[in-house]
């Protein structure tokens, strides 16, 4: 399992396109927390599937114009 | 009679410059010179802020045409168009366009009307959430919420849509937003379009390509469109030269080469050219340059995947779209960056010259020639038009600098296969998304952005018919364009796959003789022949785009001698192409 972190601005457009890329992506939406702060939303995924398929999820993610800032790792990561 | 349009429109007694003004005023700033769609309700504004302004505005008779004109336009002058339709269906009449310009990677702007902000989710009239339906097919969206925001989000929109990898942004405007006073300032967009920029190509990566292509025995290098829109044609010229290496392109691809470069193979692929697929089947190592893997050029991709696996194949990835490298296949080397700069650094670490495969180059060629010589046998062996002859003969009508531009369907595909490319960039075809009905409307913008250069649509008779009436805007706006139209009343493609993977079971593919598309030239003022052999082909359409006069070609076609090959079936790999009779090649090399 990996974690997908995310910082977007405070836009439910923006959260919209985050999750019309993540439907599409062939891994497992295993937990998904979104927080609001200030002027961001920090979107927190866990998910679950091959290697290639998260990274293929964290490339598209990473091409929206929207994330700001995108992040992948160990699930170990306390949110 | 007359309604009072004053008050909250404020059309006419307006003292201070509204939203839409100064979006006008932006266009003005970012060089649009037309804005093409249909006005409506919720666009109005915008529409009114452009009257008497110095920016063509290019009535369409659908919304679908002037999106597809606007990539034709995109395709041509490297720069986005404007597109302005209204809210509900003229947004939603947009939707292919985009899509198909998402999948093509051509950049546009959509300006959509929105209703008021104080109706928004009670469904009023011609209310359509656009930005959600579009959310997938754009590079960019926004809906604009406050009048300060609204230049703003056409600057980032058209920004994005030309940075790295082009695309079809999208901005949604509510009516009474157009009609605000415009702020004298402007509210920031927070998004992060620096990440378009391409990062400088790896040199550890290139110099680890160049290794491989110097040490292969039969390179190729595998163009897409990305190499069209990064001008890097030279480079991979001069590559091709220095590596003796074949060139082989996708469908988009096909206009990045001049097809009378002698190591051009052609387009690979469902109906690419047999020695592009037995280019790219046999290689050992693959230069892919701006491409994106589409199952249309290799069938599938088990047979590239287990050979890049077990090394037998060293496949090289350069691309602008990090998200492309290893989506599908995953190289051997994969280079994020412009290809033009990527493919001039990558000939600076060639420091040894190798030697020519002319035995490999031989076979390839003597693939080509069989094709030709099989081809020509069957078409002058049929008494109608054949589609591949017809071409040769509109090849030898049109200029070398000729901007060809073709609809969906087993047309297209003859022209896959059978057209030759003089100058990059001048074959412009939906490949991704294969939008029947792309041609005119991509067409006349094309001739909008060169009125210097003549225009030429293939079409196939259902293409034609889903955008014709965009066919008006050839004398309305002085579009001179030439249509030639493949007229074998069926959906053949579609057909041809019912023929042979169907069982012959013909359902919904035959059309009737309707509509006289004689007819249909008449009633759009426009010339019409209807040739009965390739030399009356020849001389109608020479003459027309000699004589930048627009004309309509119906060429009949006998729907049961239209089977596009060579032909790889979906989901086979390239070496199994089916081949026209009396070609008797394998597309498999053996080295003895």
């Amino acid at each position: 399992m990996r974690r997908i972190s995310i910082s977007t601005p405070k836009s439910l457009d923006a959260l919209g396109r985050v999750i019309a890329i993540t439907r599409r992506a062939k891994v497992q939406l295993v937990d998904m927390v979104v927080a609001s702060e200030d002027s961001m939303y920090r979107v927190h995924m866990k998910v679950e599937g091959p290697h290639d398929e998260v990274q293929w999820l964290v490339a598209k993610l990473d091409k929206l114009p929207e994330v700001l800032r995108i992040d992948e790792g160990d699930i170990d990561i306390n949110y | 009679m007359f309604f009072n349009v004053g008050g909250s429109f404020g059309a006419h007694t307006r003292d201070s410059k509204r939203v839409v003004d100064k979006l006008a005023e932006t266009f003005k700033t970012y060089g649009v010179k037309h804005v093409l769609g249909i006005p409506g309700g919720s666009i109005m504004a915008l529409y009114d802020a452009l009257y008497g302004q110095d920016i063509d505005v290019v009535l369409f008779r659908h919304e679908q045409g002037a999106i597809h004109a606007a990539e034709g336009y995109a395709r041509v002058v490297g720069r986005p168009a404007v597109v302005a339709a209204t809210s509900g269906p003229g947004a939603a009449n947009l939707v292919t366009g985009l899509a198909d310009a998402y999948m093509d990677s051509t950049p546009l702007v959509a300006i959509t009307g929105q209703v008021a902000t104080s109706i928004f989710g009670r469904d009023g009239f011609q209310e359509t959430d656009i930005p959600g339906i579009v959310t997938p097919i754009t590079k960019f969206v926004y809906q604009v919420r406050r009048p300060a925001e609204a230049t703003a989000a056409f600057k980032a929109a058209y920004e994005i849509s030309v940075l790295g990898r082009p695309g079809p942004t999208l901005i949604d405007l509510p009516r009474d937003i157009q009609l605000n006073a415009a702020p004298d300032y402007e509210e920031r967009i927070q998004i992060n379009k620096e990440k378009f920029i391409p990062p400088p190509p790896d040199p550890e990566k290139l110099r680890l390509a160049a290794k491989h292509l110097v040490e292969a025995n039969r390179p190729v290098i595998l163009v897409g469109g990305g190499v069209i829109w990064s001008g890097a044609t030279p480079e991979v010229l001069e590559l091709s030269k220095t590596l003796y290496a074949p060139i082989v392109s996708t469908l988009p691809g096909k206009a990045a080469v001049p097809h009378d470069f002698p190591l051009y193979m052609g387009p690979a692929g469902m109906h690419g050219r047999a020695e592009a697929d037995a280019a790219l089947a046999n290689a050992d190592v693959i230069l892919a340059v701006g491409t994106r893997f589409s199952d249309r050029t290799w069938g599938r991709f088990k047979e590239l995947q287990d050979a890049v696996r077990s090394g037998r194949m060293k496949l090289i990835h350069v691309d602008i779209d990090q998200s492309e490298i290893g989506k599908n296949v995953k190289p051997t080397v994969g280079i994020v960056g412009d290809a033009k700069e990527a493919l001039r650094k990558l000939i600076d670490f060639l420091d040894v010259v190798p030697k020519a495969n002319q035995k490999y180059l031989g076979w390839l060629l003597e693939i080509r020639k069989r094709y030709e010589e099989a081809m020509a046998k069957i078409a002058d062996s049929t008494p109608s038009f054949h589609p591949w002859k017809a071409l040769k003969a509109l090849r030898r009508a049109a200029p070398r600098d000729t901007i060809t531009v073709t609809g969906v369907g087993s047309h297209q595909m003859w022209t896959e296969i059978a057209w030759d490319v003089y100058e990059p960039g001048t074959y412009i075809t939906s490949a991704g998304l294969g939008t029947m009905g792309f041609c005119v409307p991509a067409a006349l913008g094309a001739k909008l952005a060169a009125r210097d250069k003549p225009v030429l649509c293939i079409d196939g008779d259902g293409s034609f018919q889903m955008t014709m009436n965009n066919l008006a805007l050839v004398r309305d706006y002085d579009l001179p364009i030439v249509v030639a139209i493949f007229d074998n009343r069926a959906l053949q493609l579609v057909k041809q796959w019912q023929i042979y993977l169907y069982q012959r079971r013909i359902i919904a593919t035959e059309f009737s003789q309707r509509p006289d598309f004689l007819k249909i030239a008449e009633a759009y003022d426009i010339d019409a022949v209807k040739p009965e052999t390739y030399e009356q082909l020849e001389s109608a359409v020479a003459r027309a785009l000699r004589n930048n006069e627009p004309l309509i070609v119906d060429l009949t076609i006998d729907s049961e001698i239209d089977i596009v090959l060579p032909w790889v079936k979906p989901g086979d790999w390239l070496t199994s192409a089916v081949l026209p009779e009396g070609m008797n090649v394998k597309l498999v090399y053996e080295e003895n």
